[in-house]
């Protein structure tokens, strides 16, 4: 009987995961964004990444304030890189 | 007047659950498994939409699962475990029966897989619960590993008892012998 029910949660996990993987492929696909695994996307993620890493950039250290281009807050920024990047977070980029 | 236990019952027969509980609650375990092990596996932000469904698949089975146990009359597999301690220790006196630690295992699964699928959820709108999230998925799965290694040892025990016994030593294996007798 374990056997029999370490087989059926096996299959039932390919199944999920197939279904899932579709899932994933269908949300991805319906955005403008590249998805995740793509190169390319993190240089035109990197200014949203700025704002969203929770540390204190350079510039704000020094005036205290954050751009108002970038003038949200770590919680939004999150947010909003979910609905566009499938909430994708990327290391840290330093300033050039 | 209908006394909720006629409604409950009256439910359970329209539905000819009785017939099929044992293996939709083996087909209910499967899904549960199976999306926890999905969830886990891809709990990586390359992976997060495979994470969110597989999640919110185990967050589905939970609900079901505690919204038929609600409604399954007494004695039905799909009843909502209820152990007690004082029922447990009763049962160490008489060792007869079903062991307790099979209800007291699914009230500890249901709970923690329920309450870690339900963080998750919420993390998906508030970013803090993600580390209260993390720390009770883990947690639930070391006790998913307990719940494995008590259920192994409750079926298969007398088996691997018998198997380790007899590639114990010689001078074990004959001391095993005279303390069974």
């Amino acid at each position: 009987m374990l056997r029999k029910m370490l087989l059926q949660g096996l299959a039932a996990a390919a199944i999920i995961a197939g279904a899932a993987t579709i899932y994933a492929t269908t949300v991805y696909a319906g955005t403008d964004d590249n998805p995740p695994a793509s190169a390319t996307g993190m240089s035109q993620a990197a200014p949203a990444v700025k704002s969203d890493t929770g540390y204190l950039q350079p510039d704000a250290r020094n005036s205290g304030k954050r751009h108002d281009d970038h003038e949200r807050s770590s919680k939004d920024g999150r947010k909003k890189d979910r609905e566009h990047h499938g909430n994708r977070r990327h290391a840290d980029h330093d300033d050039d | 007047m209908r006394t909720m236990t006629t409604i409950e019952g009256r439910i359970m027969a329209k539905l000819s659950i009785a017939k099929f509980s044992l293996p939709l609650l083996h087909l209910w375990h499967a899904v549960l498994a199976g999306g926890f092990l999905v969830a886990y596996l891809t709990a990586d932000e390359d992976t997060y939409a495979m994470h969110l469904f597989a999640g919110y698949v185990v967050l589905a089975a939970i609900v079901i699962r505690l919204l038929v146990g609600m409604v399954a009359p007494q004695g039905n597999l799909w009843r909502l475990p209820r152990p007690s301690v004082a029922g447990t220790l009763a049962w160490f006196g008489r060792r007869r029966g079903r062991n307790p630690f099979f209800a007291w295992f699914a009230v500890a699964l249901l709970g923690l897989v329920g309450l870690a699928a339900a963080s998750g959820a919420i993390a998906d709108f508030v970013t803090w619960f993600e580390d209260l999230h993390e720390g009770l998925a883990e947690t639930a799965l070391w006790v998913i590993f307990g719940h494995i290694a008590f259920v192994v040892a409750i079926y298969n025990g007398r088996r691997i008892k018998a198997w380790l016994t007899q590639r114990l030593p010689s001078g074990l294996w004959r001391a095993e012998k005279e303390v069974a007798r």
